[in-house]
């Protein structure tokens, strides 16, 4: 008994700034009742903007399938993400450059909460938000922060060494509370990934 | 990331846009409706026809049904809207349902707009662009039929004509297993549209309520 008290403030001490076993409330991406979600998506690279459909399906507790329409036509990728990388299911032969399909893998995985499976975050509450951050390789780790009190997420960023290569948004419906668009931006080259889910 | 490689597909999927107003301007070049086809016998007839009927096309309205079959899903993709075309090359497609797009081609520039965004696009900003436009127009013109980017198979019975369209271009091949078109024989208008993707998903479309050489302004075809 006499070790309570140091026990209690290891604990929350941990709690407050440190290794926690509890994960952040990761935005789900997917609908909850059928585990799909459907989003009108908008890419913007350079000069370039496209738009088209993006299907996201969990199809288990640790993958998602992604599949990527063409607003008036044909699947340009269909793919499935893993904590351990991805599996190319379809993809167009345009899109089908290994470092196209990284940079997905990487901004939907973040996006998704599947980099950070089953891995220790570092809690810091110590400024406004609170931050959760990941280390998923050797230099580089993932930020979720939270503005609110009930720790939900509203923003991330992706960090290579010191500098901040993606940030990314999450806005969520307030008659729901599910999410209802998303915002992703790189920082070293201009590419932005704007999500708008739809409900049908 | 590699830039080049980015472009190299932004570039390729906006061109997939135009593809699709191909297969819309044949829609507008032909017409349907079908079961139980037999052989063209007169296929250079059929040609013939078929290019001076599409030449009398100058506007075409109608509404659309689109029908999105992706093989993940349980249940199609529906969603409807609008279809513009007006002669030489502009096209409006403006879906309503289950939410706002406008996809508009005019001439040389495609605009994309929803309620995220207002795009613009030059058609002639890559070759690939370059050699759809020269489809497209093929199409209008009714030379679609004569095209060496398709191998195109003829069929009939008593209300449309069945038109099976297997790309052999090599950017068309590798996205679709072949195009289906259905022609109404009344007035040489598509009625349906089924895009066969390699990858086993397919896109439908169906029109309706048709109004060729009705008055259409040019300026719904600039998109502010």
């Amino acid at each position: 008994m006499r070790f309570l008290p140091l026990i209690s403030c290891i604990l929350g001490f941990y709690l407050v700034s440190g290794k926690v076993a509890a994960q952040p409330a990761i935005p789900e991406i997917c609908n909850n009742n059928d585990s799909v979600g459907l989003y009108n998506i908008t890419m913007e690279f350079s000069k370039n903007t496209l738009s088209g459909l993006l299907i996201l399906k969990k199809t288990s507790d640790s993958t998602i399938r992604l599949v990527l329409n063409a607003e008036m036509g044909p699947k340009l990728l269909d793919m499935e993400l893993s904590p351990k990388g991805y599996k190319i299911i379809y993809a167009f032969n345009k899109l089908n450059k290994k470092k196209i399909l990284k940079t997905f893998y990487e901004d939907f995985g973040a996006l998704s909460g599947i980099l950070i499976r089953n891995k220790t975050c570092v809690v810091d509450s110590s400024k406004l938000s609170t931050d959760f951050t990941y280390d998923i390789a050797k230099h580089r780790k993932i930020t979720y922060s939270s503005e609110s009190t009930n720790l939900k997420i509203n923003s991330g960023k992706v960090e290579d060494g010191k500098s901040v290569s993606t940030i990314f948004y999450y806005f969520y419906d307030p008659s729901n509370s599910g999410i209802s668009s998303m915002k992703l931006e790189h920082q070293h080259f201009r590419m932005v990934i704007l999500l708008n889910k739809i409900n049908l | 990331m590699n830039k080049n490689n980015l472009e190299d597909f932004f570039k390729g999927k906006l061109s997939i846009g135009v593809l699709f107003f191909m297969y819309f301007n044949i829609a507008i070049t032909i017409a349907v409706s079908a079961q139980n086809y037999t052989p063209v016998k007169d296929v250079a007839g059929f040609k013939k026809l078929y290019a001076t009927k599409s030449t009398s096309i100058n506007t075409l309205r109608s509404d659309f049904i689109q029908e999105k079959s992706i093989s993940m899903l349980n249940n199609t993709l529906n969603s409807n809207g609008s279809f513009i075309f007006k002669k030489v090359n502009k096209l409006r497609m403006e879906y309503a349902k289950p939410y706002p797009y406008l996809f508009v081609l005019n001439e040389n520039q495609i605009s994309i707009k929803n309620d995220q965004k207002k795009s613009n696009v030059s058609v002639n900003s890559n070759k690939l662009f370059k050699m759809i436009s020269q489809i497209t127009i093929d199409c209008v013109t009714g030379n679609i039929l004569n095209s060496k980017d398709f191998d195109v198979k003829i069929s009939e019975n008593a209300q449309v004509y069945f038109l099976v369209l297997k790309p052999n271009q090599k950017m068309l091949k590798s996205l679709f297993n072949e195009i289906d078109l259905l022609v109404a024989k009344s007035d040489f208008t598509v009625e349906r549209i089924d895009l066969k993707e390699t990858s086993g998903d397919s896109t439908t479309l169906i029109f309706s309520n048709k109004k060729i050489n009705t008055q259409v302004s040019d300026e719904i075809f600039t998109v502010n």
